[in-house]
Protein backbone atom coordinates (compact mmCIF):
# COMPACT_ATOMS: atom_id res chain seq x y z
CA UNK A 1 0.00 0.00 0.00
CA UNK A 2 1.51 3.16 -1.29
CA UNK A 3 1.58 5.74 2.03
CA UNK A 4 0.21 9.15 1.64
CA UNK A 5 0.42 12.53 3.00
CA UNK A 6 -2.32 14.07 5.04
CA UNK A 7 -2.29 17.38 3.59
CA UNK A 8 -5.60 16.34 1.82
CA UNK A 9 -6.99 14.33 4.06
CA UNK A 10 -9.20 14.55 6.93
CA UNK A 11 -9.37 11.99 9.87
CA UNK A 12 -12.23 8.98 9.58
CA UNK A 13 -14.26 8.89 6.80
CA UNK A 14 -14.68 5.91 3.99
CA UNK A 15 -11.52 4.47 3.37
CA UNK A 16 -11.42 3.51 -0.40
CA UNK A 17 -8.85 2.07 -2.74
CA UNK A 18 -8.54 3.19 -6.45
CA UNK A 19 -6.06 0.64 -8.96
CA UNK A 20 -3.93 2.62 -10.96
CA UNK A 21 -0.97 2.61 -12.85
CA UNK A 22 0.83 3.33 -9.74
CA UNK A 23 -0.08 0.65 -7.95
CA UNK A 24 -2.87 0.55 -5.18
CA UNK A 25 -3.61 4.04 -3.93
CA UNK A 26 -5.46 4.18 -0.90
CA UNK A 27 -8.13 7.24 -0.51
CA UNK A 28 -11.02 8.67 1.86
CA UNK A 29 -14.20 9.30 -0.14
CA UNK A 30 -14.22 12.90 1.62
CA UNK A 31 -11.16 13.87 -0.08
CA UNK A 32 -12.45 13.47 -3.49
CA UNK A 33 -12.55 16.27 -5.39
CA UNK A 34 -15.34 17.31 -8.00
CA UNK A 35 -14.52 19.04 -10.69
CA UNK A 36 -17.77 20.50 -12.43
CA UNK A 37 -15.98 21.24 -15.50
CA UNK A 38 -13.35 18.84 -15.90
CA UNK A 39 -10.22 19.32 -16.82
CA UNK A 40 -9.32 20.63 -20.41
CA UNK A 41 -9.28 18.15 -22.85
CA UNK A 42 -11.41 16.11 -20.17
CA UNK A 43 -14.48 17.45 -19.65
CA UNK A 44 -16.31 14.85 -19.03
CA UNK A 45 -14.47 13.32 -16.03
CA UNK A 46 -15.24 14.72 -12.92
CA UNK A 47 -14.41 13.09 -9.71
CA UNK A 48 -10.22 13.08 -8.87
CA UNK A 49 -8.16 12.42 -6.01
CA UNK A 50 -4.79 13.74 -5.32
CA UNK A 51 -2.02 11.54 -3.42
CA UNK A 52 1.25 11.87 -2.72
CA UNK A 53 3.55 9.73 -1.68
CA UNK A 54 6.53 10.12 0.10
CA UNK A 55 9.17 9.08 -2.45
CA UNK A 56 8.34 11.58 -4.91
CA UNK A 57 7.01 14.43 -2.74
CA UNK A 58 6.98 17.11 -3.88
CA UNK A 59 5.24 16.19 -6.82
CA UNK A 60 1.87 14.48 -6.18
CA UNK A 61 -0.88 12.24 -8.56
CA UNK A 62 -4.21 13.69 -9.45
CA UNK A 63 -5.94 10.67 -10.31
CA UNK A 64 -9.06 10.29 -12.03
CA UNK A 65 -11.39 7.80 -10.12
CA UNK A 66 -13.98 7.34 -12.87
CA UNK A 67 -10.81 6.51 -14.94
CA UNK A 68 -8.12 5.58 -12.63
CA UNK A 69 -5.64 5.09 -15.80
CA UNK A 70 -6.26 8.83 -16.42
CA UNK A 71 -3.71 9.81 -13.57
CA UNK A 72 -1.65 13.90 -13.93
CA UNK A 73 1.54 14.46 -11.91
CA UNK A 74 0.99 17.89 -10.05
CA UNK A 75 3.18 20.06 -8.01
CA UNK A 76 2.66 22.82 -5.73
CA UNK A 77 3.61 25.65 -8.02
CA UNK A 78 5.45 27.93 -5.28
CA UNK A 79 7.83 24.70 -4.98
CA UNK A 80 9.09 26.14 -8.90
CA UNK A 81 8.26 29.68 -8.69
CA UNK A 82 8.09 30.90 -5.03
CA UNK A 83 6.66 33.95 -5.80
CA UNK A 84 3.86 32.61 -8.49
CA UNK A 85 0.65 34.44 -8.19
CA UNK A 86 -2.12 33.51 -10.91
CA UNK A 87 -4.32 36.21 -9.86
CA UNK A 88 -7.33 34.59 -10.20
CA UNK A 89 -10.04 36.25 -9.45
CA UNK A 90 -12.81 34.24 -6.54
CA UNK A 91 -9.90 32.15 -5.08
CA UNK A 92 -10.01 31.29 -1.49
CA UNK A 93 -6.74 32.33 0.82
CA UNK A 94 -7.89 28.30 1.87
CA UNK A 95 -7.23 27.21 -1.39
CA UNK A 96 -4.63 25.58 -2.69
CA UNK A 97 -3.03 25.95 -6.05
CA UNK A 98 -1.21 22.97 -7.81
CA UNK A 99 -0.03 22.58 -11.22
CA UNK A 100 0.28 19.78 -13.92
CA UNK A 101 3.37 18.79 -14.79
CA UNK A 102 4.27 16.74 -17.47
CA UNK A 103 7.33 14.31 -17.12
CA UNK A 104 10.25 13.60 -19.22
CA UNK A 105 13.13 11.18 -19.24
CA UNK A 106 15.79 13.91 -17.98
CA UNK A 107 15.54 16.49 -15.62
CA UNK A 108 15.42 19.16 -18.54
CA UNK A 109 12.48 17.66 -19.87
CA UNK A 110 10.32 17.83 -16.80
CA UNK A 111 7.65 20.94 -17.23
CA UNK A 112 5.22 22.59 -15.43
CA UNK A 113 1.55 24.39 -16.92
CA UNK A 114 2.35 27.60 -15.28
CA UNK A 115 -0.45 28.79 -17.54
CA UNK A 116 -3.26 26.78 -16.67
CA UNK A 117 -2.85 26.02 -13.16
CA UNK A 118 -5.52 24.11 -11.11
CA UNK A 119 -7.67 25.94 -7.90
CA UNK A 120 -9.12 23.45 -5.13
CA UNK A 121 -11.14 24.74 -2.68
CA UNK A 122 -10.83 22.29 0.51
CA UNK A 123 -13.75 23.37 1.94
CA UNK A 124 -16.10 23.13 -0.97
CA UNK A 125 -13.77 19.96 -2.38
CA UNK A 126 -14.17 21.13 -5.86
CA UNK A 127 -11.42 22.02 -8.23
CA UNK A 128 -10.96 23.89 -11.65
CA UNK A 129 -8.86 24.40 -13.86
CA UNK A 130 -8.27 28.10 -15.04
CA UNK A 131 -6.71 29.64 -18.23
CA UNK A 132 -4.95 32.72 -17.23
CA UNK A 133 -6.15 34.86 -20.28
CA UNK A 134 -2.92 37.68 -20.07
CA UNK A 135 -0.02 36.09 -18.43
CA UNK A 136 3.11 35.62 -18.90
CA UNK A 137 3.84 32.34 -16.45
CA UNK A 138 4.46 29.74 -19.72
CA UNK A 139 2.67 26.25 -20.83
CA UNK A 140 5.67 24.59 -20.33
CA UNK A 141 8.21 25.74 -17.70
CA UNK A 142 11.19 23.55 -16.88
CA UNK A 143 11.27 22.50 -13.10
CA UNK A 144 14.37 22.56 -12.39
CA UNK A 145 14.55 26.09 -13.46
CA UNK A 146 16.40 28.16 -10.87
CA UNK A 147 15.94 31.56 -10.69
CA UNK A 148 19.51 33.43 -9.91
CA UNK B 1 -20.59 27.12 -39.36
CA UNK B 2 -23.53 30.18 -39.59
CA UNK B 3 -21.50 33.16 -41.14
CA UNK B 4 -23.00 36.06 -39.92
CA UNK B 5 -21.57 39.72 -41.86
CA UNK B 6 -21.56 42.67 -39.30
CA UNK B 7 -20.26 45.94 -38.79
CA UNK B 8 -18.10 47.81 -36.21
CA UNK B 9 -20.45 47.99 -33.16
CA UNK B 10 -23.07 45.68 -34.12
CA UNK B 11 -23.17 42.29 -32.05
CA UNK B 12 -24.15 38.89 -32.44
CA UNK B 13 -26.15 37.70 -29.36
CA UNK B 14 -25.49 33.68 -28.32
CA UNK B 15 -28.18 32.38 -26.25
CA UNK B 16 -29.32 34.80 -23.11
CA UNK B 17 -26.44 35.43 -21.94
CA UNK B 18 -23.44 35.95 -23.97
CA UNK B 19 -23.13 38.71 -26.50
CA UNK B 20 -19.92 39.45 -28.82
CA UNK B 21 -19.51 43.15 -30.64
CA UNK B 22 -17.24 44.07 -32.81
CA UNK B 23 -15.31 46.50 -31.75
CA UNK B 24 -13.05 47.99 -34.37
CA UNK B 25 -11.32 46.51 -37.91
CA UNK B 26 -7.50 47.58 -38.19
CA UNK B 27 -6.61 46.06 -41.33
CA UNK B 28 -6.35 42.07 -40.24
CA UNK B 29 -7.15 43.14 -36.66
CA UNK B 30 -10.76 42.45 -35.48
CA UNK B 31 -11.41 43.57 -31.90
CA UNK B 32 -13.80 41.95 -29.95
CA UNK B 33 -16.03 42.38 -26.83
CA UNK B 34 -17.34 39.41 -25.14
CA UNK B 35 -20.12 39.55 -22.77
CA UNK B 36 -20.51 36.50 -20.92
CA UNK B 37 -21.59 35.30 -17.57
CA UNK B 38 -18.32 34.44 -15.56
CA UNK B 39 -18.81 31.00 -15.18
CA UNK B 40 -18.78 30.78 -19.11
CA UNK B 41 -14.84 30.59 -19.99
CA UNK B 42 -13.55 32.22 -22.98
CA UNK B 43 -10.47 31.95 -24.19
CA UNK B 44 -8.28 32.71 -27.00
CA UNK B 45 -8.70 29.43 -29.76
CA UNK B 46 -5.18 29.18 -29.83
CA UNK B 47 -4.26 29.12 -26.02
CA UNK B 48 -7.18 26.44 -25.62
CA UNK B 49 -5.86 24.14 -27.83
CA UNK B 50 -2.65 24.39 -26.51
CA UNK B 51 -3.76 23.90 -23.01
CA UNK B 52 -5.82 20.93 -23.98
CA UNK B 53 -3.02 19.15 -25.93
CA UNK B 54 -0.39 20.08 -22.50
CA UNK B 55 -3.16 18.40 -20.49
CA UNK B 56 -2.78 14.93 -22.85
CA UNK B 57 1.15 15.26 -22.95
CA UNK B 58 0.61 15.54 -19.22
CA UNK B 59 -1.22 12.34 -18.53
CA UNK B 60 0.40 10.20 -21.42
CA UNK B 61 3.88 11.05 -20.04
CA UNK B 62 2.76 9.10 -16.62
CA UNK B 63 5.39 6.14 -16.91
CA UNK B 64 7.37 4.25 -14.54
CA UNK B 65 10.95 5.09 -16.61
CA UNK B 66 9.68 9.15 -16.10
CA UNK B 67 8.59 8.40 -12.75
CA UNK B 68 12.22 7.92 -11.75
CA UNK B 69 13.40 11.56 -13.43
CA UNK B 70 10.86 12.81 -10.50
CA UNK B 71 12.25 11.01 -8.00
CA UNK B 72 16.07 12.56 -8.52
CA UNK B 73 14.51 15.69 -8.87
CA UNK B 74 12.31 15.60 -5.80
CA UNK B 75 15.30 15.28 -3.72
CA UNK B 76 17.04 17.99 -5.62
CA UNK B 77 13.72 20.59 -5.35
CA UNK B 78 13.36 18.94 -1.55
CA UNK B 79 17.19 19.98 -0.85
CA UNK B 80 16.53 23.34 -2.51
CA UNK B 81 13.56 24.28 -0.15
CA UNK B 82 15.73 23.07 3.21
CA UNK B 83 18.68 25.41 1.62
CA UNK B 84 16.36 28.34 1.86
CA UNK B 85 15.05 27.81 5.10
Amino acid sequence: MIQTDESFSKKGGNKQVVECPLGEIEYDEEDALFFPEGLYGYDQTHRYVIRSQKKYFPFEWLICLEEPTLIFPVIDPMVVISDYDPRVIDVESSDAIRVIVTMGSSAESVTANLRAPIIISREKHQAKQVILTDSLYPLRYPVMKQPN
Amino acid sequence: MLVLTRKVGESIQVGDDIRLTVLSVQGQNVKMGILAPREIAVHREEIYAKIVEENRLAASSVSLENARTLLDIGGLLNAEKEKKR
